[in-house]
């Protein structure tokens, strides 16, 4: 007779690569480091079966099993990477003084980038670090011209001084007044 | 919901799903549902509607010493999932 299939809140039955998953993710850092080392070994895939089997009580019914776990952990491992530089490089962008919606902007093109060249790990990091730079200066230019633009609103008594002075050519004026709105 | 936030929302539930029970970063679901979306999804737009999938138990959040919060598809995620098809 065979064992009762056990449902889930999903309805659907609990299959052995969703048993081994949830298995996985309970195993403490340790105990995980320890299997990451026993799947990238010359171990055979049987053998390595035989001891999920007998430590984790999920049986793996074919080698491919396997397979295509490795490649879910391939495939998290990346996403936990990914996550890792996000979070990195926000508090990179806000201590720039960036903020958190356009540090958010930035962040989010590059986890585009990196998502449509998943494959390609490097293109996906060369990808995202080009459209950064242009992002970033594109933000960079629009906050200096917001900047010098509440500048002028706050020197404007001072601006027009200077720009009724007969005497003065226009490079003289200009001159003055970017002294007036960035002081050396 | 509307028609436009459902189909945000079946475009985040379908990312999610594709992650195989794994976890991802925010910005990433959000990058991978404009891939699947095909259109950008602004942010507020997405902000929104993920916090209402979340109101509605369809993820679990984890917070990461070094990673923010890692978001997974819970069960009643997949069924909310299933009865957007």
């Amino acid at each position: 007779m065979s064992a009762k299939i056990k449902g889930t809140a999903s309805g659907r039955p609990e299959t052995a690569m969703e048993r081994f998953k949830a298995a996985w993710k309970k195993l403490s850092e340790p105990s995980q480091a320890y299997w990451r080392e026993q799947l990238s070994s010359q171990r055979t895939q049987a053998d390595l079966r035989r001891e999920i089997k007998a430590k984790l009580k999920v049986e793996l019914p074919a080698d491919n099993y396997l397979t295509r776990f490795r490649s879910w952990l391939d495939a998290e491992d990346q996403r936990g990477v990914m996550a890792e530089k996000i979070e990195q490089r926000k508090k990179e962008l806000l201590a720039g003084g960036m903020t958190l919606e356009e540090a958010q902007e930035v962040l989010l093109v590059e986890a585009a980038a990196y998502s449509t060249a998943a494959r390609d790990f490097k293109l996906g990091l060369k990808t995202s670090r080009e459209i950064t730079t242009m992002k970033a200066g594109a933000l960079d230019r629009q906050k200096f011209e917001f900047d010098a633009a509440r500048a002028c609103l706050a020197k404007l008594p001072e601006l027009k001084a200077v720009s009724d002075k007969p005497k003065l050519s226009d490079e003289e004026k200009a001159k003055a007044i970017q002294q007036i709105l960035f002081p050396q | 919901m509307t028609a436009r936030e459902t189909s945000i929302a079946a475009a985040i539930l379908d990312a999610m799903h594709n992650y195989d029970g794994g976890q991802a970063h925010e910005l990433t679901i959000h990058a991978d549902a404009t891939l699947i979306f095909r259109v950008e999804i602004p942010r507020n737009e997405f902000a929104a509607v993920f916090a209402d999938l979340n109101r509605r138990g369809a993820f679990l959040g984890v917070a990461t010493e070094f990673k923010g919060t890692l978001w997974s598809l819970t069960p009643r995620g997949e069924k909310i999932r299933q009865e957007m098809k």
